[in-house]
């Protein structure tokens, strides 16, 4: 009985002292995200709920901006346009980075070359890149379209110009340049997978296809965890792309939510409405990886 | 254990310490650095003793040369006011502009880039009214035209106008020669512009010549709507830009004697190299052009017989183009207003017009002088001066406040017709209902 | 993934069944081989465009059909960048930020990785959230408030905003603390057997095994710092303080815009990454030896 006692007493010992080493650990971090990141974010979500335009004092209007927001015909478009792009462009963009981790993890000959090369689209200039893609997305003289006309398509899609073939061209383009980036983040996942682990797989007989079904993907489901809450957050809030490319055209046919919540905070002044716009985008996200969180034991494995 | 744990804190308040102290000392460095800078510069100039100093915020400072020019001859003849200039990039200079302020950035003198951030500065009480001001020195209004009214909102002034761009029609007299066609004429109507538009095309591939270009400004495809005169871009009717769309549709996807919309628009391309190329015959743009095709052919990067003359009109009407106008204005927090007065009367006024004007661009401020500084441009073609006198010259869009999103809705159903994906009728028919749905939503 | 050996249900005698293994893997590695040249081809070919475009008039740029080989190079764009703005002191001031950040940021988020993944306490996983929930917010609506809190500390037109603002990134923490996740408690637990402090498990077990990720995290922070355009926008107003991206974009002014100029400092801008790119990939593809140490 005493030695229950004192161990729910040296529990809460060790709670107290865990915590004590935890904040030591995180202090230099949170101080710095707290005032530059977190008070920013807050206070974005305060002016949700007010009429600002930046410069005379705020007015608090309760939910008026959410009323007025399901009235906004752009919205609405620029909603459905995000939910679309993301829906499509995430498991892509997933399944393409993966097969370009675990191909480049073959010991393909000239891997330091291939590797750099597709790190290439994350941080060549956005301009150059929607330059090359306009050309190869051209309707009359672009390579794809060459391409498909000789494969017996005579009426290719004209992609930018286009309102049914704008949003997939931007997804093609967007899942080529951010591949790269989360392949870079599946190889290093990969690269703390055990040998062992394969070697013990082969002996036992196991094929190419079974060693990665029962291996790579259970051991990189940490990075893969990773790359799916960041994948999804990064294409929720899509903006670049579209900025440079399309610029939400033609009409509002690739017009996302983030260029929406820019243009009523730069161009109209409605910094509470624009806030208002980015609390919902924000709900959406959050809810999405709340329940990735909640159910990552069922499938994320942490090696403890 | 326990002695581990102190180690750890001890550790990382150190390593804290060292991040912070990092930070402060290069903060304190760098007020020193400013501080030595300051010193310098009050050694140079050992007989001033209070100078005030402005911050003056415009775009391109360093590449365009005018305003550097403006700036430099300004701090000569006013040796007790300095300027701290900050040179922004053009795209993102509204954006910039609208973080600084609302973050209580104290910039004095500035640009008012474009007419809704204009408008949406002078809500939000960022820019100080001159009316008082231009009262007390008795300033001359006269030299500024029509355009000093289009400054007024709700009957206060908020600034001068510093430049006044309005629209022409250049051509490549070259192209003209080889074709053996008649250059246009300050009478020309849009048909005529059409025809000879056709006329000029021939060619394929590399050697294609187009008879004329369009920029893909939805200004470019809806000017021929405001030269009738009926009403603005906020208030008027749609309607109006029926034809006028209907004749660039025909121009480019059924005469195709000018590159389409999508195409221009997948090239990135920009009118200014594709002039410059020489195988466009016509273009019509701002009075802006003159200035970067006097100053690339100097730089040898074209060597084009250009010429101008006024828009095209519709049959039967008067001449008129449209046209923007950028104020500077003085923000209304700021703690410099005699020294800030001061440098907006010199750049919008005939110091800064004579300066502009020798650069060949159009200033706000413009009288017999400054027109003949002009003129006398031995780079400014002569028969051209006639292209200058457009009498009606309507607004682009009007200082409102919802000039910034009717234009990017305007450029949206624009951008459906000239791609193909949506008749005339029923983009104006949707640019009536988005407007009505604008309006309601910031009543 | 692309090679599967076993497609063959009947059982073949044993030698036609090597030369067929050989062959099926003969044809998977041709396969492979040709998928990833087709795709870095595409992946490289905006380079291509920008050293293309790099060398040519500025009437020539937008020719079309593309010209990838202009006829008359005209190296010295590569020098009037030089000239024309002074790059020279963008590089200086992009060099020194880039390398600040990226410091702090691998210390102060692979320490509090390390609190987040290995330390139990009750309010773990809502502090976590917490982290990882501000970066779903779009940087459009946190600008001006972020400039109001760097105001009030005046520290506006300052190196030290953009260091601030960039040095104690969620997304570092969320990297990090996947990695640590996947390493086995049992190496901590020997190691506090062995009577190290926490701090020295982070320092002796943890770093050094983390090795991958801190390389891909450097390399992320780099590449992020380096071609950032927005922050140093919005805090840099002195020509002194500017960054490379920045004094790109004085190639772009209002009406016109010099793309050989621009995709020629691009290109002098991107060798720097593609340097530390490929000398960092060494971490990140070495692996760890980890067989050795597990139980």
């Amino acid at each position: 009985m005493t030695e229950k006692k004192s161990k729910s007493k040296k529990g809460k010992a060790i709670i107290q002292r865990n915590r004590i080493t935890a904040y030591c650990f995180l202090l230099p971090n949170f101080i710095g995200f707290f005032i530059f990141t977190f008070i920013p974010v807050l206070a974005a979500f305060v002016l949700s709920f007010m009429q600002w335009d930046s410069a005379n004092p705020a007015k608090f209007i309760g939910l008026k901006n959410f009323e007025l927001m399901f009235k906004d015909s752009s919205f609405i478009i620029s909603f459905w346009n995000t939910i679309c792009y993301t829906f499509t462009t995430v498991p892509l963009t997933i399944i393409v980075a993966l097969a370009l981790a675990v191909a480049l993890n073959n010991g393909v000959k000239g891997i330091t070359v291939f590797r750099a090369i597709h790190f290439f689209p994350h941080v060549a200039s956005i301009v150059a890149i929607s330059v090359v893609w306009q050309f190869l997305y051209n309707a009359d003289f672009g390579p794809i379209n060459m391409f498909l006309k000789t494969m017996g398509i005579n009426d290719p899609p004209r992609w930018t110009a286009s309102v049914q073939w704008a949003m997939p061209a931007v997804i093609i383009m967007s899942v080529w340049k951010s591949a790269g980036y989360y392949m870079v983040m599946f190889l290093s996942g990969l690269k703390s997978i055990s040998n062992q682990l394969y070697e013990a797989a082969t002996i036992d007989g196991a094929n190419a296809w079974e060693k990665f079904w029962s291996i790579t993907l259970p051991m990189l489901s940490p990075t893969m965890f990773f790359v799916v809450i960041m994948c999804l957050i990064n294409s929720f809030k899509v903006f670049d792309q579209i900025y440079i490319m399309t610029e939400g055209g033609p009409g509002r046919a690739t017009s996302v939510l983030v260029y929406q919540i820019y243009s009523q905070a730069f161009i109209n002044f409605k910094f509470g409405y624009a806030s208002a716009m980015a609390l919902i985008l924000f709900l959406i996200i959050f809810i999405i990886t709340f329940i990735q969180f909640r159910f990552q034991e069922k499938w994320v494995n942490y090696t403890n | 254990m326990e002695n581990a744990k102190k180690r750890i804190a001890l550790l990382l308040t150190f390593l804290m310490v060292v991040t912070f102290f990092a930070g402060c000392g290069k903060k304190v460095e760098q007020t020193q650095s400013a501080a030595n800078t300051e010193k310098k510069e009050s050694k140079a100039q050992p007989e001033e003793k209070e100078q005030v100093k402005l911050k003056f915020s415009c775009w391109d400072y360093e590449t365009s040369g005018y305003d550097k020019e403006i700036i430099e001859t300004f701090k000569k003849m006013n040796p007790d006011i300095g300027i701290e200039v900050l040179d922004i990039a053009a795209k993102e200079y509204a954006d910039k502009l609208t973080v600084m302020l609302a973050g209580g950035e104290a910039i004095d003198v500035f640009y008012a880039k474009d007419p809704s951030s204009f408008a949406g500065m002078v809500l939000k009480n960022q820019i100080m009214p001159i009316d008082e001001l231009v009262a007390k020195d008795n300033l001359n209004l006269e030299p500024y035209g029509s355009m000093m009214e289009k400054l007024k909102i709700d009957g206060k002034l908020y600034g001068l106008p510093y430049r006044s761009d309005y629209w022409l029609l250049f051509y490549n007299k070259d192209l003209f020669d080889q074709a053996k066609i008649a250059y246009p004429t300050n009478d020309w109507t849009w048909n005529d512009f059409k025809e000879t538009s056709k006329k000029l095309t021939s060619g394929e591939g590399n050697n294609k010549i187009y008879g004329s270009y369009i920029q893909t400004w939805a200004s470019a495809y809806f000017l021929m709507g405001l030269q009738k005169g009926a009403g603005n871009m906020v208030e008027g009717s749609y309607s109006m830009l029926k034809d006028g769309l209907e004749l660039l549709c025909d121009i480019q996807l059924k005469d195709k004697s000018a590159a389409d919309y999508a195409t221009n628009k997948s090239m990135g391309a920009h009118y200014r190299g594709i002039f410059e190329k020489g195988n466009v015959g016509m273009l019509y743009m701002g009075t802006w052009f003159i200035n970067a095709l006097v100053k690339d052919k100097q730089d040898g990067k074209h060597n084009i017989n250009w010429g101008i003359v006024q828009m095209p009109v519709w049959e039967g009407s008067n001449d008129a183009t449209i046209g923007l106008t950028t104020p500077v204005v003085i923000n209304s927090k700021t703690k410099h207003k005699d020294a800030a007065w001061k440098l907006a009367k010199f750049i919008g006024g005939k110091e800064g017009a004579k300066i502009l004007a020798k650069n060949l661009l159009i200033p706000g401020y413009m009288d017999e002088e400054v027109m003949k500084i002009f003129n006398e441009n031995p780079d400014f073609p002569k028969e051209g001066q006639d292209a200058l006198k457009t009498n009606n010259i309507y607004l682009e869009w009007p200082a409102h406040k919802l000039s910034g999103l009717l234009g990017k809705m305007v450029d949206e159903e624009i951008q459906m017709v000239a791609t193909g994906n949506k008749t005339v009728d029923a983009a104006i028919a949707d640019m009536e209902k988005r407007r009505k749905e604008i309006m309601e939503q910031n009543k | 993934m692309t090679t599967n050996i076993h497609v063959n249900p009947i059982k073949p005698s044993t030698l036609s069944r090597i030369t067929k293994m050989k062959l099926y893997h003969i044809a998977g590695k041709t396969f492979l081989y040709a998928i990833i040249v087709f795709s870095s081809i595409t992946m490289i070919l905006p380079f291509l465009w920008m050293l293309s475009a790099s060398l040519k008039t500025e009437m020539n740029v937008f020719d079309f059909p593309i010209n990838w080989i202009p006829e008359n190079p005209v190296w010295s764009n590569y020098i009037v960048i030089w000239q024309k703005i002074d790059l020279l002191l963008f590089y200086f001031n992009t060099i020194k930020l880039t390398f600040i950040i990226t410091t702090l940021q691998l210390v102060t988020c692979s320490l509090a990785a390390y609190a987040f993944a290995k330390i139990e306490f009750p309010e773990r996983n809502l502090l976590f959230l917490g982290y990882i929930a501000t970066m779903m917010v779009p940087f459009q609506v946190v600008m001006i408030p972020q400039f109001i809190i760097m105001k009030y500390l005046n520290l506006t037109d300052t190196h030290m905003a953009l260091i601030l603002l960039q040095a104690f990134s969620p997304f570092g923490v969320f990297l990090m603390r996947q990695f640590y996740l996947n390493i086995p408690n049992e190496l901590s637990e020997a190691a506090r057997i062995d009577g190290l402090s926490e701090f020295g498990i982070y320092l002796k077990v943890m770093l050094p095994l983390a090795k991958p990720a801190l390389a891909s995290l450097g390399i992320f922070t780099f590449v992020f710092v380096w071609n950032d355009f927005l922050g140093p926008l919005i805090y840099i107003n002195s020509n002194a303080k500017k960054t490379i991206q920045l004094g790109i974009r004085m190639f772009i002014s209002q009406y016109s815009a010099e793309y050989s100029l621009i995709m020629a400092a691009s290109v002098c801008s991107l060798l720097p990454v593609i340097i530390i790119f490929i000398s960092a990939q060494k971490f990140f593809v070495e692996g760890i030896a980890m067989s050795g140490l597990k139980g």
